[in-house]
């Protein structure tokens, strides 16, 4: 078989058609992959830890295939390597969160949306680099190196799955999970040049899902291709009967209805414009020239403006810091993870050491979200925040009566440089001014690549209302029929 | 009423978090930064907004029924004796 | 809600009690499928990923908890709000997987079970009110066990999560009891309504838990904590109270504290740790969606068990039973059930329960093994007292026949027949037996005409000859009749 790099960039949905009808190895593109990764990695640092059994199964499935039997014509996955935020719980594959907390820890049980991806054949890689418990928006606070841009390795690859992102980018898996909770699988995309889903709140099980911050994140998806995207999507949602914030919905397929909607003529689109306002001229440039395509499509753009827009980030960050503090109240060695021998010390003084490996981002979230919950300021901080979050909900969901989906930049800027945002916290949260919406509200929000201006990566964003994946899945295999953007570097 | 030093070691004491001398003016300023961005909530009225929260009906949760775990908790504990987990004395 | 009626009390002690219930009758923990019987298994094995909080587990509520906790609540009176919340307590402790607890708090809304409720004493003639607070669901810590006697010199702990996540109901009363026996009235009907509902047995060890509040003369108040049964809390009262006492006739202040019960050398003592105050931080619990229960309540309501209060004014209607004697077959619930099965067999209900309280009672409470209602089932006791109204035993004999029956379980009519105790004389044999003793009794006979006294001696010897199988005061009458009156 002729070797072939570009081969590496293939669509998931085409790799699994080939593998099922024996015309490529899932061995030999297994290794192909592993071979990259052995080559490129060290370059950019996507990955912590890889899977050993990676080519056995690859192995097992060629097996299967030969075999002939009826069963892989349901695993729509089949063969596809796919790379795993180190946030999600894979058994028997260490699982670190990018924390010295957790730096040897296995995990007895798989997350749901893993046990679903392996039942359809795909084949988990690796697990990829993040920020420390998914706190940060560039993989720049990890304790296993930060995560370099593949297409400029001054760069960050941004977060905080810039582990996945990366990996994708540079040909290093076919498809990724990942995590959003304020814009974490979004903002990578973004930067990297490939597309992301952030789901619909409960629409795929948590259950695995390390927390951060439980209300507002989800299991994120990741991939070259919009129906690569709907192709993860139908394999993982659906009800968890493991998770009581999983919403009752099963079955539902979003690939093969792709090319349904073939005129978005009469829909409206809406732009914020307090939010594009506040994007830099580069970022504006693209999106401008996205919203032309909309147009070609049959939207109708209209600008509006969104009174609660002002609160929403300093709303997440409260939400967030403050479920962060309890969620991460976990790790105290007792039980798993990084410890020391107890005999002789005294439990607090135990329990303060062992908590000291967590980097200092993730201190700085803990203690500040101690702050917003300690007596007497739980009125003024989480409460508001919550109501906040309820406004801008309400907002967006009256949006939504008369527009189809939402319109803006996925960044306010292109990629930064490595370095240029870890010394002031504020300077950081800010680029994820136009992410946190559709965390805050629950609803869905997709980033595709619409431009690369002077070599870097720039993502379109479009929300919709709950549970409307299919609509944004359709109009982003439109968008990308027109407007194909490079999605991986040479 | 700003973040002082004394403030952000009884949140780190509350916390279970050891910081290190040097660290904690910096720690102290980042920390009062951010509570000062947050300050802006202070313009929203209780009285804007319900929270909103997901609900479920009673009938929608787990039944009463048993199910034995068979993997072995303690593969990943480092500190057991005798099946107990070993932790540090509370006194 | 009725206020408490408070009696004044020239000691002016003011009690409260905090009380955690396990579901016992749950079959799996409160957020987890693992088993609720976790008692006597070896450590660290009644356990699961979510119970040991590993990283990426999210609670399962169960719903049947929450079905008991609603009976709960409405056993008790309280008012029930239309949605449940569920908060979590924040606190680091080796007990608690999570470093927090999932449970309910009312500071910011109404978010637990039951509130403003109450359960009636009898107090004799005075009907005495104990309101109840609140009433929450929440989930239990592991278990601590230290290496030596002596926490302080112990090294480390060891800690057993098996317990860690068993479904807790807890019930906070207001300081409305007066005295150390209104709380031991108090919580034997607390044992009881839970025992009638089905939903705790509280004799299982560990079951229940109860912390109280002391305080005496408006002197500060004082937290008992540890205290491990029903049992052992009117002894940690008494003590307590009697320690306050002491303190403020020595002229010391009573200080404001926790203290925690030693039920091995029974007194109270100062917590070992330094009780700093403690910042729960609250806020709700994001992973359990709010939950609706409107219309459940209703229904739980009307398929509620009968409650003991009910079963005691039903007693008293069906089977004319008296209070007092229907109270005491209620408080014990195998002895009430058994006591309506012995009356579908023979419906002397009166008779039965006094057999039932003043002689099979006796044998039960006795009965480490619990061997006797084995052996004594209804028929019996039907059987025994159906011998009795048809006079073919007497009560003396009952009462032998009793003792027998409960060591080998023979039923009434084959011990009678077994052990030759025949039935009772007919009036024309004691006739004979009775003439036959005036006739070789000469001396007492003729005592017997000055001297009542006489006739016992008489009655004896006739009783003698007929092998006690003779109602003593039919043969008095007999004797009298014919030494009297005939000659």
């Amino acid at each position: 078989m002729v070797i072939n790099m570009s081969i590496l960039n293939i669509n998931a949905y085409e790799l699994v058609e080939d593998i099922s009808n024996g015309s490529i190895s899932a061995e030999d593109f297994t290794a192909r992959i592993l071979e990259r990764i052995s080559k490129y990695d060290k370059r950019i640092n996507a990955y912590i830890t890889l899977n050993n059994n990676a080519l056995d199964i690859a192995r097992e499935i060629d097996k299967e295939v030969k075999s002939n039997n009826g069963k892989i014509r349901s695993k729509i996955l089949l063969g596809v390597p796919i790379a795993i935020k180190d946030n999600i719980s894979t058994k028997g594959i260490r699982t670190t969160c990018a924390s010295k907390v957790l730096e040897d820890y296995i995990p007895v049980y798989d997350a749901t949306v893993v046990s679903r991806i392996k039942a359809h054949g795909a084949i988990i890689i690796g697990k990829t680099n993040m920020d420390e418990f998914g706190m940060g928006s560039s993989t720049e606070f990890s304790a296993f190196g930060v995560t370099r841009n593949p297409w400029d390795t001054t760069r960050v690859a941004g977060g905080s799955s810039g582990g996945s992102a990366a990996a994708l980018a540079a040909s290093e898996a076919v498809l990724a999970l990942g995590s959003d909770t304020g814009g974490s699988v979004r903002c990578p995309a973004s930067f990297c040049s490939v597309l992301a889903l952030k789901p619909t709140y409960g629409l795929l099980s948590r259950y695995g899902l390390i927390s951060y911050a439980n209300s507002l994140e989800c299991v994120g998806l990741m991939a070259r291709s919009a129906r690569d995207l709907a192709l993860l999507l139908t394999a993982t949602a659906g009800y968890d009967k493991y998770d009581d914030t999983s919403i009752n919905i099963n079955n539902n397929d979003y690939y093969s209805n792709l090319d349904n909607i073939n005129s978005f003529n009469g829909m409206k689109a809406a732009v914020i414009k307090d939010i594009v306002d506040n994007c830099n001229d580069e970022v504006k440039k693209a999106f401008y020239d996205s919203l032309d395509i909309l147009k070609d499509l049959g939207f109708m753009i209209e600008e509006i403006h969104l009174e609660s827009v002002k609160y929403a980030l300093p709303a997440y960050y409260v939400i967030a810091m403050a479920e962060a503090s309890s969620n991460l109240a976990r790790y105290d060695g007792i039980r798993y993870g990084y410890t020391m021998q107890p005999d002789g010390i005294a439990w607090n003084t135990f329990y303060s050491m062992v908590r000291s490996m967590f980097g200092d981002e993730v201190k700085k979230r803990i203690m500040l979200g101690t702050y917003i919950l300690s007596s007497g300021y739980y009125g003024k901080y989480y409460m508001k925040a919550q109501i906040a979050r309820a406004l801008v909900r309400d907002e967006l969901l009256r949006v939504f009566k008369d527009y189809s989906i939402i319109a803006i930049p996925t960044m306010p800027i292109p990629p930064f440089k490595i370095g240029e945002r870890i010394d002031d916290p504020l300077k950081l949260y800010t680029v994820d001014m136009c992410t946190i919406l559709a965390n805050l509200a629950g609803i869905p929000a997709l980033s595709i690549p619409c431009a690369i201006h002077n070599g870097l990566p720039i993502g379109l964003q479009l929300m919709a209302k709950h549970l409307d994946e299919q609509l944004l899945l359709c109009i982003a295999h439109a968008f990308e029929s027109i407007r194909y953007v490079k999605r991986c570097v040479d | 009423m700003p973040l002082d030093v004394d403030k952000v070691k009884h949140l780190a004491y509350l916390a279970r978090i050891s910081i290190d001398d040097e660290s904690i003016d910096l720690y102290a300023k980042h920390m009062d930064k951010v509570i000062e961005y947050f300050n802006i909530l202070d313009e929203i009225n209780s009285a804007d907004a319900e929270p909103y929260r997901i609900s479920k009906h009673i009938e929608e949760f787990r039944d009463d029924i048993c199910i034995i775990n068979n993997e072995d908790m303690l593969r990943i504990a480092k500190n057991v004796k005798e099946r107990f987990i070993k932790a540090p004395r509370i006194v | 809600m009725p206020s408490s009626n408070n009696n004044s009390n020239n000691e002016r002690i003011k009690i409260g009690l905090e009380i955690h219930c396990q579901l016992t009758a749950l079959k799996s923990k409160l957020f987890c499928p693992c088993s609720s019987d976790y008692r006597g298994k070896e450590p660290n094995s009644n356990v699961c990923p979510i119970c040991m909080g590993l990283p990426g587990t999210l609670p399962l509520l169960n719903k049947k908890a929450v079905e008991y906790a609603i009976m709960i609540a409405l056993a008790l009176n309280c008012s029930i709000p239309e949605r449940l919340v569920f908060y979590r307590k924040n606190y680091f402790y080796p007990d608690l997987p999570k470093n927090f607890q999932i449970t309910q708090y009312n500071s910011y809304e109404q978010a637990s079970i039951g509130s403003n409720g109450y359960i009636e004493l009898d107090n004799g003639d005075a009907k005495r009110i104990i309101r109840i607070r609140r009433i929450q669901l929440e989930e239990d810590p592991g278990r601590l066990v230290y290496e030596s006697i002596s926490i302080d010199r112990a090294n480390y702990t060891l800690v057993d999560y098996n317990r860690a996540g068993i479904a807790l109901v807890e019930i906070v009363t207001e300081p409305d009891f007066n005295s150390p026996e209104e709380v031991r009235v108090f919580l034997n009907k607390l044992a009881s309504i839970l025992e009638h509902l089905g939903v705790c047995n509280t004799e299982l060890e560990g079951a229940v838990r109860c912390d109280a509040n002391v305080s005496f003369a408006d002197n500060a108040k004082v937290e008992i904590k540890n205290i491990n049964s029903f049992k052992e809390v009117e002894r940690a009262i008494v003590f307590e109270i009697t320690r306050q006492k002491s303190l403020l006739a020595r002229g010391i202040k009573v200080t404001s504290e926790t203290r925690h019960w030693d039920d091995i050398r029974r007194i109270t003592i100062q917590s070992r740790a330094k009780e700093e105050e403690q910042d729960y931080r609250y806020f709700p619990e994001q992973d359990i969606p709010v939950v609706h229960i409107a219309d459940k309540i209703d229904v739980i309501r009307a398929g509620l068990p009968e409650l003991p209060d009910e079963k005691v004014s039903r007693f008293v209607r069906e089977y004319s039973l008296q209070e007092h004697t229907a109270r005491i077959l209620v408080n014990n619930m195998h002895l009430a059930d058994f006591f309506e099965e012995c009356v579908k067999h023979y419906g002397n209900a009166r008779e039965i329960a006094n057999w039932i309280i003043s002689d099979l009672k006796g044998y039960i409470d006795r009965d480490k093994d619990n061997i006797v209602l084995t052996r004594v089932t209804p028929k019996h006791i039907a059987e025994l007292v159906m011998l009795i109204d048809s006079n073919k035993i007497n009560r003396s004999m009952a009462k032998q026949i009793m003792r027998i029956m409960v060591s080998n379980g023979d039923m009434p009519s084959s011990i009678v027949k077994n052990m030759c105790i025949d039935s009772i004389a007919s009036k024309d044999e004691l006739r004979e037996i009775v003439k036959r003793v005036i006739i070789e009794e000469e001396k007492a006979v003729k005592d017997a005409m000055i001297n009542e006294k006489a006739f016992n001696y008489l009655l004896g010897k006739v009783m003698r000859y007929a092998k006690g199988r003779a109602e003593p005061t039919l043969v008095l009458e007999l004797l009298k009749d014919m030494i009297i009156n005939n000659k």
